[in-house]
Formats: structure tokens, C-alpha cells, sequence
């Protein structure tokens, strides 16, 4: 395990490295000239050269890489020129917004989600797994952003139980039952989508473990009922799950999107949107890179996890 | 075909005329606006759905929008699909480098959160439909080549595809003929529920003001001109949000459906997951006075309404071996799984007959009472033992919680146990095997270890279902003869599944010839193999190869 | 016809696994010769390089006197016609998705050269030879059994009449009664076509009763080969004596 777990971190020095020059090129390719996209329609001649040059600009590709990377590796990711502010200052204090949202609804997600395709496979073709087979297709099928707009009209308008918006600060002063009541409409639009695969994807595989013969085995030991299904369906299940609920963790990262945008949640989602509208190319970069590091992180973790459990990868 | 289905064809065909003769339509112009007639309510004159904050008629506007989203998600899934298929199909086909190289670069794609490499790409080419469709067809080409590759692959690896390499095909010829219409089922399938991603998406970056501009307007975006309106008129953008709803949905089930008609592994599956036990319907209880330690009397079993056991009975005493013989579908397994219930249910059904083990009826159990038997006076050895074992358990854990569920030993005791356990059927010294896990041990070891759980709780009876099929001649002898030793130590019942009448004839004091589920033949070993009375039990002897 | 010289097949890995260490041995034409061994002896790693379907490491396989790779090269289409092969699972050695006719028409069409409307036509007649009917050509494979589906296999490789078919554990995963039929079939086929045979299989009492000489294998290498009677009635190694005293016979 041990070994693997090194050569695991070895080998996130050459991804973190391949996303970044993914990153730097598409900044590299847009067309027209890099510095006026970079400070924006209204820079003055001089800055613009001045930028030039402290970005190797002038010069060729991979010398402009390196004046990049170097700078992200101390920190700097430029200036915002939307918000005349550093992009990492504006980055992190919206990541911390967006963590919170994602990683709630990803506990959400992981509670539900797994919880019910348990339950469907186990009541399969009873009318428990029709209804919520049913529910799964629709929360599936649903846009994300039309359902919060129905959310906020029906707990925030009509029944207004919760604020639809007007969180600014993820620190404020509202304390911890602000944050939650602001919180609540947002995370729950986002995890009622993504329950929604999670709970899909499970039934198939708790099925399929169902029907394995260790399972029979268990039961021909004169296991208890709760002993086979957990100890062993639930828990041989959940491991071919790890990569998907990886893959939705990036999902609410990314698909916190819409979400933030209609409950105007200060996250990195709605800064890369905003930085995209306002041609903000510094903006947009450093928040896709460091959302995008933050998944490869996450996908390690998640490899590392399923390795710990499924004792067959371990070789 | 079923009614959902149905509704699901006529809703898209529905959309995708509209969609298709949008211009024809007897509708005002979608851009025209109407600063007099502003958010004129539903079924007003001439605009059925009211009109929006410029007066633009709404239902013009819907169906101009769906034409437009429909275009972008179709050309979407077109694209991701094209490319994707071709990767993996290539892929999964040749294997070795060209395997290594897609692969990573499709890795490589997913090593960014699918909506965020969609909006990096979107940032370099700038919002717009095109651009914003190209971006979300590019995110959705790993999954088309991951999907696509798995099934080629699987199907690469059967030898119908090395059989028509013999037959003289070429590679292109067999990537058409052999693995295309094998693969298309899945391509078609994922295409449908992908369609109904790529809907969403696209119209997700409408919503956010990166895709669709004005004047053009899609479901997205005409979701986000209504979502300023939200309070005074929730209608005009909830509408939009409806019909892409429905459409993704009648798209899914759609899908699922389709999933499930091509799919054939899944349409030969079975109702619902095994329960705990058998069901058991009309059992009857007229048992003989003398008291055999298992009495089994027309036993009969149903698999989905078919008969598969046709009045199935015999006896069997302490100490003795009967072997249960037949061919593949003679309901041999079906029989001694029977015994404690452990026939997959549903689909299986005891329809009738009697069991009796040791005084207790068998048949009308309760779940306790079962699980007091199962392993602690009833128990198994299973035929194919990289299956029988979970995975991800190890030895000391799946021979211990038989004994910790029946005698209610301590961890520490059960693995003291189980340690005492391995080395009876010779996995010595036991504390180089307690830790590892069944992938570690080869095919006998396994069978081993699986008789150890047998064993485990001093069990009066002993099922064991070809438990040596799956081994190597060798390993056979040595695990029949471990087998034969441990039965004479303790006196175990044993009841011996096997296709093979030269094993039978080493291990059964008696046997029973099945075939079809009925009872041909029975008797002392010796006599039936001698001098076979039914003429199937004669083509068995017959037929039977000798050294 | 067909021969290896000091044949080895490595598969790489930490450890590297030896398959095949320096195989030595041949058919003669019209003759049934049985390879016997324990699982990982290496019996289909030679079937599969004597087929043309692996690539041997070091050593040589040849079909008369020429390289298989060289077959393979230049006459990828005549070396398919002289050597044929039949998998151990019948119902995965046929195209789930492909009618039988087609599926038989293939090498009649592109290894005996008929044209496709003769070859579809034909297909009734190697039917019938397997001892099934023609209307079974339209037909697809799921309506058969383990047995017929290796009937239609056997069909397959008779198509392209060729010299000799291996039969990678051809009988292994059908019943009693259905092994003794195919094995049948297999013997009137090449008394009608003067067949050769390569069989490999791990049941020796099968080989005892089907082959003429045996080779048998252990890990990778030739232990012991011999007239069938001879290695059978008086094991000269210890391994083929345990391998023939560990079946259990009637």
C-alpha cells in the first residue's frame, strides 16, 4: 500500500503539470492578442507592454509557459482586471463558498443516493422500486436550473421558509444558522440531481452483488439477513461506486454552476461564469485551474480508497 | 410494446415535428415584438400562451427555442458520438499501444471536472451556440470511448472474433461484421440517454448567457429571460424548464427501455433480487415414522412457472455419502440447494413436496429457525470456489463469522478457531493464511478454505455441489481424499453433486440418476454402475469415458 | 505437417511467466495426437501458436517446413484453409448477432472461394455433415445447445477442408452423453475427410479413449510423449503416473 500511495503522489506531479499546460494553452489560443484579452478592453499601451514583457510574451510558447508556471508556483495568478483585484485573493475566498456548498450536497448525495439504490435493489420490482425508479429517471431528467427556480418558488416565495439568495460572505456575521438557512436551497437543488445517478448506478451494481454466489455462501453459513446485506452486498457494492461518486463530487464542483448562479451563491462557479461574460481571461484561468487541481487531488483520494478496500487491486 | 414507451415515441416524434416544421407553423414570428401586448396572460387572442416582458408571443418562442435546442443537442451527441465510438471501438480492438494511447488521452480529458473543461472551453472560443456545443460534445467524447471500448473489449476477448480471424476475415472485416453489430446496441442505447445530457448542458450554458445569444434563443435561454420574471410571472420561465423535462424524460425511459429490450442478459434476468430463503407454497407434511436424518418426498421446484424439479425424494443416514448424479438441467443443484432453502428466489418457488432434516420440517421454517440450520447443522460446499468467497474479506473473517454466528465466540476466540480450522484441511500453518485474502490462494486452497466454513460448526449434513469440477485432476484426488477423511472422522452426512459417475463411484455409498428433474434411477452405487436399469442411467455408464 | 522446434512462449511480468520452455514435437497427417496437463502446463499456449493466434517468444512452429509467422505474412488466407481450430466454449466461439448461414458462408466464401450466393447455398450441405438440418442456417446462435453450437463450430472449421484442426478442450464443457456424440463425430469426420487432429485436454480418460500418441506437459515443457496405450499402461515419469492415478475411473 505504501509504495503504491508514493508512486500514487509521484505520478500527480506530471498531471498537475499536464492540466496546467491544458490551461496555459487555452489562454495561449484565444485569438487576438493575449494582453488585451488579459487587461481587458480598456488597458493603456503601457501596461500592456509592461505585461508583456513580465509574461515573456513576446517570446515563444514554451518560454511564456515557463514565466506562467513560475508565477503560479509563487502564488501569482495575475490580476483580475474585472475586478482590479489579485485572482488568487478572489479565487479562494469563493473556493471556500463553493467547498461548502459541494460538500455538503456530496454528504447528501452519498446518504441518499446510496441509501436508495440499496433499497430499490432490495425491493426490485416491488412497487417501492417503481416509484423510485421513476423519481430517479425525473431527477435525472430534471435541469438543475429550472428545479431551483422552483425551489425558491416554492420555499422561498410562496412558503417563504428559506432566503433565495444574499449570501455574500461565507465568513459574514449571519453566524451558523444564517449560513445554514442559505445554505439549505441551494445544496438541496444540487443534491437531488446527483442522488439521483448515485442512487441509479447503485442498484445496478447492489444488484449484481446480489446475485453472486459469496452472497449465497454467506447466506448458507446461517449469517444473519443484516450481516449478509451489509457486510456483504452493501459493502462488496460500494467499492466499483467509488469512481462514480468521484465523478460526481467533480460534477457538483462544476454543476454547482447553475446552482450558484440562481441562488447567487459567491462561489467559483459563478466567478468563471462572470469572468467568461466580462472577458476576464486571468479570472477564468486561475479559477478552472485550481477547481481542476482540486479534482485530481480528489480522484487520487478516491483511487487510494477503493485500493484500501478492494484488497484484489492491491498488486 | 408497453404503454410508457409508447407515450415516450409519441412525445419525441411530437417535438421533433414541431421542431422540424417550426418556420411552417401558423405562428406570429418568435422575435416580433409587441411593446402594447406585454405579458399578456395564457389563452389570450392570439397568443395561447400569453406573450413575454417585449410581447413576444410565447408558444412561437417555445417552439423556436426547442427547434434551436433540439439542433444543438442532436449535432452535440452526433459528434461525441462519431468520435467517441470510433476511439473505442479502435481501442478495444487493438489493444497494446494504440489501447495505452487513447486511453491516457482520454484519462487525460476526464482529468477535469466535465463542466468545467466545458466552460475553459467555452472561454477560449467565446460564448456563443456553436462554441458552446462544440464544448459539450468534446466532454462527452470520454464517456462514448470509455463505454464503447469496455463492450469491444469484453467481446475482443471471446473467441467468435478469433474464430472469424480463422475464417479468413480481415481486421476491418471484423470490426464490421463481428464487432459493430454486437457494439451497436450500446452505442444506440447510450446515444439516447447521452441525447438527453447533452440537452441539459446545452441548454445549461444558454441559461448562464454562454451559449444561445439574442436574438437566437433556446429552452436555456428563454429559461433565463423568464427567471427575471420569476414573481410576476412564473409560468414563462417554469415552461421552458417543463419541456426539456419532459423531453429528457420521455428520452431516459426511452432509453432504459431500449437498455432492456437489446440488452440480452438483462431480459433473461431474473424478477427481483434472492431473498433470504425459498419461497415455499403448498408443502405437505406426511413423513415417514422412522426417522432417517433427511427425508426428502416429492420434492418439487419451479423456476418462473417452469418445472424444474418434478417430485424429487430419498433418504439419507449419518455417516453416509449420496451421490446425486445428471447432466446440466437434470436439477441436481436445484435439489440440494433445496435443502436449506437456498434456491435463488425469486425466480425459484418450492411448489410442493416435503423435507425433513432431524426432526425439523424444513419446508415450513421460520427465518430463524433456518438460520440455525444453515451452517450450523446444514452446510455447503459450492462448486466454482473463486466465487463462493468474498473478495474482499479475509480468511480469518469469512471462516470466523460463521463461528461468531452460531456459537457467539469473541474475534479473538473465532480466529483461534478458524486457525485450528485451515490446518485440519491442511492450510498449515494457519497464520500464513488467516490474513490473505481468496485472490492469494490458488483454486484448491480456495476449496480448502471453503470446506473449513463447511466444517466450521460441527454440521450433521454437508451439501457439496461439484466441488471439484472446477480444480485440476490433481488437486481433485487430493481434495476428494480430504473429503472422504474428514467425513470418516466425524460422521458427517455427505450429499455429492457430480456430473462424473467415476468420482460418484469413489465417494457414494448410493446415488440417484436425475434427468429433466425426475428421478430415472436409484440404488446402492456398486449395483446401479454394474447392472443400470433405465436406459438413460445405461447411456450414462455407456458413455462415460474410462483410462 | 505441422512442428515446433524448441518452442518457448514468456509472457512478460514481475515475474515474467514462462508458458512455454523449448516444446519440441509434431503432427504427422491423419493422425490424432492428444496433449495432456494440469491448468498453466501450456497445452493452449502451443494449440494457439501452432493456430497462428499467439506469436511464439523464441523456437519455431512451422506448417510444412515454413514458419507460421511466414504463413501469416504472406499467405495469411492459405495457412486458415490447412489449419483449423475449435474453442472449448461453443456458445462463445459463435457471433451472438449473426445468423448460422453467415457465419459458416464466411470461410467458404473467403477461404475456398466460392461466391457469396454459392457459399450461402453450401452452408445446408456442412450442416447436414455435422448431423444438423439445413433449416437450422437461419437460425441464430442462442437457439442452440452446448453440443449443437459445437457442432456448428465443428461445421465452421470444416468449411475450408483443411489438414488438420486443433481442438482446444473442444468436448470439455459439454455433458456426458454429448461428449461421447461429439467425439463420435469427430472420429467419422476424419475417417470421410482424412483429418488430422491436435486435442488438447485436461481429462485424461478423454485422451485415453480418443487419441493415438499423447504429449503430455508440465509447466512449459515435454515431461513424456508416446503411443496413448504405451504412456498410459507404463508411465515413465512420476508426474504422468500421479496425472493418471489421480482420475477417477468407472
Amino acid at each position: 500500500m505504501l509504495p503504491y500511495l508514493v508512486r500514487r503522489l509521484l505520478l500527480l506531479i506530471p498531471i498537475l503539470l499536464g492540466v496546467s499546460l491544458v490551461v496555459f494553452l487555452l489562454m495561449a489560443l484565444i485569438p487576438g492578442d493575449t494582453a488585451q484579452a488579459i487587461l481587458g478592453p480598456f488597458a493603456n499601451e503601457e501596461n500592456l507592454t509592461a505585461l508583456r514583457a513580465e509574461m515573456a510574451l513576446d517570446r515563444p510558447l514554451p518560454a511564456q509557459y515557463a514565466a506562467w508556471l513560475g508565477n503560479i508556483l509563487q502564488g501569482d495568478l495575475g490580476t483580475a482586471h474585472s475586478l482590479s483585484r489579485p485572482v488568487a485573493d478572489e479565487v479562494f475566498e469563493r473556493l471556500g463558498a463553493t467547498l461548502l456548498l459541494a460538500g455538503t450536497a456530496f454528504l447528501l448525495t452519498c446518504l441518499l443516493g446510496l441509501g436508495a439504490g440499496a433499497i430499490m435493489a432490495l425491493r426490485q420490482s416491488t412497487w417501492v422500486d417503481r416509484t423510485l425508479t421513476f423519481a430517479v429517471l425525473a431527477g435525472i431528467s430534471t435541469p438543475s436550473f429550472a428545479l431551483g427556480l422552483v425551489l425558491v418558488l416554492l420555499f422561498a416565495v410562496w412558503l417563504p421558509w428559506f432566503p433565495a439568495s444574499g449570501l455574500y460572505s461565507v465568513t459574514g456575521d449571519g453566524g451558523a444558522p444564517d449560513l445554514l438557512a442559505h445554505l439549505a436551497l441551494p445544496a438541496l437543488t444540487l443534491t437531488l440531481v446527483t442522488s439521483a445517478i448515485v442512487a441509479r448506478l447503485m442498484r445496478g451494481q447492489m444488484l449484481e452483488v446480489l446475485r453472486q454466489d459469496f452472497v449465497r455462501t454467506a447466506r448458507a453459513q446461517g449469517l444473519p439477513e443484516r450481516t449478509v446485506l451489509f457486510g456483504h452486498a452493501f459493502r462488496n457494492a460500494l467499492v466499483p461506486m467509488i469512481p462514480v461518486l468521484a465523478l460526481q463530487a467533480g460534477y457538483l464542483l462544476g454543476g454547482a454552476v447553475y446552482v450558484e448562479t440562481i441562488f447567487a451563491w459567491p462561489g467559483i462557479g459563478r466567478a468563471i461564469v462572470a469572468a467568461i461574460s466580462t472577458r476576464d481571461v486571468l479570472l477564468a484561468q486561475g479559477c478552472i485551474l485550481v477547481v481542476a487541481a482540486g479534482y485530481v487531488v480528489l480522484n487520487l483520494a478516491a483511487d487510494v480508497l477503493q485500493r484500501w478496500l478492494d484488497p484484489r487491486l492491491d498488486r | 410494446m408497453k404503454l410508457v414507451p409508447r407515450i415516450c415515441i409519441g412525445v419525441l416524434v411530437v417535438a421533433a415535428l414541431l421542431a422540424l416544421f417550426a418556420p411552417w407553423l401558423p405562428l406570429p414570428d418568435p422575435a416580433a415584438t409587441q411593446l402594447d401586448r406585454r405579458l399578456l396572460p395564457w389563452f389570450s387572442e392570439g397568443h395561447l400562451l400569453g406573450t413575454d416582458l417585449l410581447g413576444r408571443d410565447l408558444l412561437a418562442r417555445l417552439v423556436a427555442g426547442l427547434r434551436l435546442s433540439l439542433a444543438a443537442a442532436l449535432a452535440a451527441t452526433l459528434l461525441a458520438l462519431t468520435v467517441g465510438s470510433v476511439l473505442g471501438i479502435v481501442a478495444g480492438y487493438k489493444g497494446g499501444r494504440t489501447d495505452g494511447v487513447i486511453m491516457r488521452a482520454i484519462d487525460f480529458l476526464m482529468a477535469f471536472p466535465y463542466l468545467i473543461l466545458a466552460l475553459a472551453i467555452v472561454a477560449t472560443l467565446g460564448p456563443g451556440l456553436l462554441n458552446g456545443l462544440a464544448a459539450i460534445a468534446v466532454v462527452n467524447i470520454p464517456f462514448f470511448a470509455r463505454t464503447t471500448r469496455g463492450v469491444t473489449l469484453g467481446l475482443a476477448r471471446q473467441s467468435f472474433v478469433e474464430a472469424a480471424r480463422l475464417s479468413g476475415r480481415s481486421h476491418l472485416g471484423i470490426l464490421r461484421h463481428e464487432i459493430l453489430p454486437n457494439v451497436l446496441p450500446t452505442i444506440i442505447v447510450t446515444g439516447s440517454t447521452t441525447f438527453g445530457w447533452m440537452l441539459l448542458e446545452t441548454a445549461g450554458l444558454s441559461f448562464l448567457g454562454l451559449g444561445a445569444q439574442a436574438p437566437q434563443a433556446d429552452l436555456g435561454s428563454l429559461l433565463a429571460d423568464g427567471r427575471q420574471l420569476m414573481l410576476v410571472a412564473p409560468g414563462v420561465a417554469l415552461l421552458p424548464g417543463l419541456v426539456i423535462l419532459v423531453l429528457v424524460l420521455a428520452l431516459n425511459l426511452l432509453g432504459d427501455h431500449l437498455r432492456d429490450r437489446l440488452d440480452p442478459r438483462l431480459r433473461h434476468a431474473p424478477a427481483g433480487a434472492p431473498g433470504a430463503a425459498t419461497t415455499v407454497i403448498a408443502p405437505f407434511s406426511t413423513l415417514s415414522t422412522n426417522k432417517p436424518l433427511l427425508h426428502v418426498d416429492d420434492l418439487r421446484v419451479a423456476f418462473n412457472d417452469q418445472p424444474t424439479v418434478k417430485g424429487v425424494g430419498f433418504t439419507l443416514e449419518h455417516g453416509q455419502t449420496l451421490g446425486l448424479v445428471g447432466e446440466s438441467g437434470s436439477g441436481k443443484s436445484v435439489t440440494a440447494l433445496s435443502l436449506a432453502r437456498l434456491v435463488a428466489s425469486p425466480p425459484g418457488v418450492i411448489t410442493g413436496g416435503a423435507i425433513r432434516f432431524d426432526g425439523h420440517d424444513v419446508l415450513t421454517a421460520t427465518p430463524s429457525q433456518l438460520r440455525a440450520l444453515r451452517g450450523r447443522r446444514i452446510a455447503y460446499i459450492f462448486q466454482n470456489p473463486r466465487s463462493t468467497l468474498n473478495p474482499l474479506l479475509t480468511l480469518a473473517a469469512q471462516v470466523g463469522q460463521t463461528l461468531r454466528a452460531h456459537q457467539g465466540l469473541t474475534a479473538a476466540e473465532a480466529r483461534k478457531r478458524a486457525a485450528a480450522l485451515l490446518e485440519e484441511v491442511g492450510l498449515a500453518p494457519a497464520a500464513d493464511y488467516l490474513d490473505r485474502h481468496p485472490h492469494q490462494l490458488s483454486g484448491g486452497q480456495r476449496q480448502r478454505v471453503v470446506i473449513a466454513m463447511a466444517l466450521a460448526n460441527d454440521a450433521d449434513l454437508i451439501g457439496a455441489d461439484e466441488p471439484t469440477t472446477a480444480l485440476d485432476a490433481t488437486v481433485q484426488k487430493k481434495v476428494i481424499d480430504l473429503l472422504l477423511d474428514l467425513q470418516k472422522k466425524r460422521g458427517l452426512a455427505l450429499l455429492f453433486i457430480s456430473h462424473d459417475l467415476g468420482v460418484v463411484k469413489a465417494v457414494c455409498h448410493h446415488l440417484v440418476v436425475l434427468r429433466h428433474g425426475e428421478l430415472v434411477e436409484a440404488g446402492p452405487t456398486a449395483e446401479v454402475l454394474a447392472n443400470p436399469q433405465h436406459p438413460y442411467a445405461q447411456a450414462l455408464v455407456s458413455k462415460s469415458p474410462r483410462l | 505437417m505441422l512442428s515446433a522446434e524448441k518452442l518457448t512462449k514468456t509472457y512478460p511480468g514481475r515475474p515474467p511467466a514462462h508458458a512455454l520452455r523449448g516444446v519440441t514435437a509434431a503432427v504427422s497427417a491423419g493422425e490424432i495426437v492428444g496433449v495432456v496437463g494440469e491448468s498453466g502446463s501450456g497445452k493452449s499456449t502451443l494449440a494457439r501458436i501452432w493456430a497462428g493466434l499467439d506469436d511464439a517468444t523464441g523456437g519455431a512452429a512451422t506448417l510444412h517446413q515454413r514458419p507460421v509467422a511466414d504463413w501469416l505474412a504472406r499467405d495469411r488466407l492459405g495457412f486458415h484453409r490447412r489449419v483449423q481450430y475449435v474453442f472449448q466454449d461453443p456458445v462463445e466461439s459463435l457471433n451472438p448477432r449473426l445468423a448460422i448461414r453467415e457465419q459458416l458462408a464466411t470461410p467458404l466464401r473467403l477461404l475456398r472461394g466460392l461466391p457469396p450466393a454459392d457459399a450461402r447455398d453450401a452452408v445446408g450441405e456442412l450442416l447436414a455433415q455435422v448431423g444438423l438440418k439445413a433449416e437450422h442456417a437461419d437460425r441464430h446462435p442462442h437457439a442452440f445447445s452446448g453440443g449443437q453450437a459445437q457442432r456448428i463450430a465443428i461445421a465452421r472449421a470444416l468449411a475450408a477442408r483443411p489438414e488438420v484442426v486443433i481442438c482446444d478442450e473442444a468436448v470439455s464443457a459439454l455433458d456426458v452423453s454429448v461428449q461421447a456424440d461429439i467425439l463420435d463425430l469427430l472420429r467419422e469426420l476424419r475417417a470421410s475427410h482424412g483429418l488430422a487432429y491436435l486435442f488438447i485436454t485436461h481429462d485424461l480418460a478423454v485422451a485415453a479413449e480418443f487419441c493415438q500418441r499423447l504429449i503430455v506437459l508440465k509447466s512449459g515443457e515435454i515431461v513424456e510423449q508416446g503411443a496413448a496405450n504405451t504412456v498410459l499402461a507404463n508411465p515413465q515419469t512420476d508426474y504422468t503416473r500421479t496425472l493418471r492415478d489421480s482420475v477417477f475411473s468407472l
